[in-house]
């Protein structure tokens, strides 16, 4: 028996009616909408277009697992003091002995900055673990032989949420950067059938 | 840039360079049914002798057993530390069908080949406190070949059984409360409730009723100050991670008592007969959670020769006699190992 994929005509925009008619996309469509509407400035018609900054920060997996992240954001909204931004990550560390972490993940959330640079940050997203075992592995086969086992390692979904606090030192030009701190947690799903909750601390440098 | 990269990399290098827990032994996984099981080898690996700790709970894990009277038996043997499926800061994901006892046997199996792989094993003592006792109950049942010794520390070789003991433990403590008109809002209705459980099958709500009581009475500790707690050192500069703890503790229990299959296998007081190497039967008099009378179960049917089977009480513990009475429980270990090694 053949199956034949779906044609869609050239032109013919995707079909978003089923998606919207959702009550809880329509919800968060209205939520972000609004939020916009709140936040949102006329631009000025000299503003150059704004390059993407650069984020490096350790990252401490339960603050003494060392680690690292770099990344950077993309301002959606911006208007006033407040500004809904995405960032995007990619990192890792090492829980010695028991695992290594590495993770690309994305957060969508919203700043709000004080007229001398301070801000703070509360962000949401998601992203891919692939941990590795910190040590070497054995298997023992059915008949009892035991060997080194190959570690690929093993994938996780990563939600995550972070709160920050940071300073914007280019809001008075003192130089392009900010410094920040955010409190992180992440989970690890599958772990054991569960979810496994991390906490971590980052200390980083957003180049502007 | 540089400056902070520079002190990124001097922290990184002097956090992951510091603790014994992160430095000393021999460090390995062994990967078993989906289940990716850390194994800790401390000690004089030089001896021979090896002691394998099958840590408690179940959901314990076996790095919390490190103290002082542990070190004090690493001086002259080797000890071997290890997390058990689904336990302590085990990983991987192993499927609900591998929780069983059958798995943890072979989970076991597979550690103490590795084991022997890796190190000369001349003589190996396996030390089962509390769910460490069932787990090595059931290994020995099927595994007695090559293991020189049997330390049962207030295990529970038969959860049905001691589920009566448990009860009459803390029965008999709000009995004398009662009579003595102290906390008489906490045990008020306790004798009659622990009286219509005897011969019930656990389940989990009478189960965690029953362990709120009996932790109020001190069944865990005796003296609740010898509880030795989580240090930061377990918790921030070692492979221990307390995600991992709540996440894994309680997972093999749930399974345990909503699987009758798995809830029968830990009935095994009438197949101690089986088990003929040499034993010593370690219990704490005012242990709660595996009351002394399964002390005597043990040692009575035992298959072990009576020339080759002791029974020690330490009169000062509850449940947790290394960390009650650490000098006792390191002679009487010690005075073992040093018998049949």
């Amino acid at each position: 028996m053949d199956f034949q994929l779906p044609v869609t005509q050239a032109g013919t925009p995707p079909r978003l009616g089923p998606i919207l008619s959702r009550p809880s996309v329509r919800l968060a469509l209205a939520a972000v909408i609004s939020v916009a509407a709140l936040l949102s400035s006329p631009a000025r018609a000299d503003e150059s277009p704004t390059r993407l900054p650069l984020t490096v920060a350790y990252l401490g997996e339960t603050l003494v697992h060392p680690g690292l992240t770099v990344g950077t954001e993309l301002s959606l909204v911006r208007g006033g003091s407040g500004a809904i931004v995405l960032t995007g990550n990619l990192g890792g560390y090492v829980h010695p002995r028991n695992h290594v972490g590495l993770f690309a993940s994305a957060e969508v959330g919203g700043r709000l900055t004080a007229s001398f640079g301070l801000y703070g940050e509360l962000l949401a997203g998601a992203g891919y673990l692939h941990t590795f075992l910190q040590g070497p592995a054995y298997g023992v086969s059915p008949d009892g032989a035991v060997q080194p086992a190959a570690d690929a390692g093993r994938p996780a979904l990563m939600p995550t949420a972070s709160l920050g606090l940071g300073w914007d030192l280019q809001r008075n030009g003192v130089a392009p950067l900010a410094l920040f701190t955010r409190a992180t947690l992440f989970g690890q799903f599958p772990f054991n059938q569960r979810l496994l909750p991390h906490a971590a601390v980052q200390l980083g440098v957003r180049f502007q | 840039m540089r400056t902070l990269a520079t002190v990124a990399l001097l922290l990184a290098a002097l956090l992951t360079g510091c603790g014994r827990f992160q430095t000393e032994g021999d460090f390995f996984f062994v990967r078993s049914a989906g289940a990716d099981l850390p194994v800790w080898v401390r000690g004089n690996t030089d001896s021979g002798v090896f002691m394998v700790v099958l840590a408690g709970g179940p959901g314990n894990s076996s790095m919390s057993y490190l103290s002082p009277v542990t070190e004090s038996l690493e001086e002259k043997y080797a000890v071997v530390y290890w997390d058990q499926r689904a336990t302590g800061v085990a990983q991987g994901n192993p499927t609900p069908e591998t929780i069983s006892l059958a798995q943890f046997v072979a989970d076991t199996h597979a550690v103490i080949s590795t084991l022997r792989q890796r190190h000369d094993v001349q003589k190996l003592f396996l030390l089962g406190p509390s769910w460490g006792g069932t787990l090595g109950t059931a290994y020995l049942l099927e595994h007695q070949e090559g293991v020189a010794g049997w330390i049962d520390l207030d295990g529970n070789h038969d959860w049905q059984k001691n589920w009566d003991f448990a009860l009459d433990y803390v029965k008999v403590h709000a009995e004398r409360k009662l009579a003595a008109g102290e906390e008489v809002d906490t045990w008020r209705g306790v004798p009659e409730w622990a009286e219509s459980m005897k011969g019930t099958r656990i389940i989990s709500d009478n189960l965690w009723k029953w362990q709120r009581l009996c932790t109020k009475a001190g069944g865990y500790f005796h003296e609740p100050s010898n509880s030795p707690g989580l240090g930061a050192e377990l918790l921030l500069f070692s492979p221990f991670s307390f995600g991992a703890m709540l996440t894994n503790n309680g997972i093999v229990l749930e399974k345990l008592l909503s699987d009758d299959a798995f809830y029968d296998a830990l009935q095994m007081s009438s197949k101690l007969s089986r088990i003929t190497i040499p034993s010593l039967v370690l219990w704490g008099r005012h242990d709660g959670a595996v009351p002394v009378a399964m002390a005597h179960d043990a040692y009575d049917n035992l298959g072990t020769p009576p020339e080759h089977k002791f029974l020690v009480i330490f009169e000062k513990s509850a449940h947790m006699a290394p960390f009650e009475e650490p000098e006792a429980f390191l002679t009487a270990v010690t005075q073992f190992i040093e018998k049949y090694r």
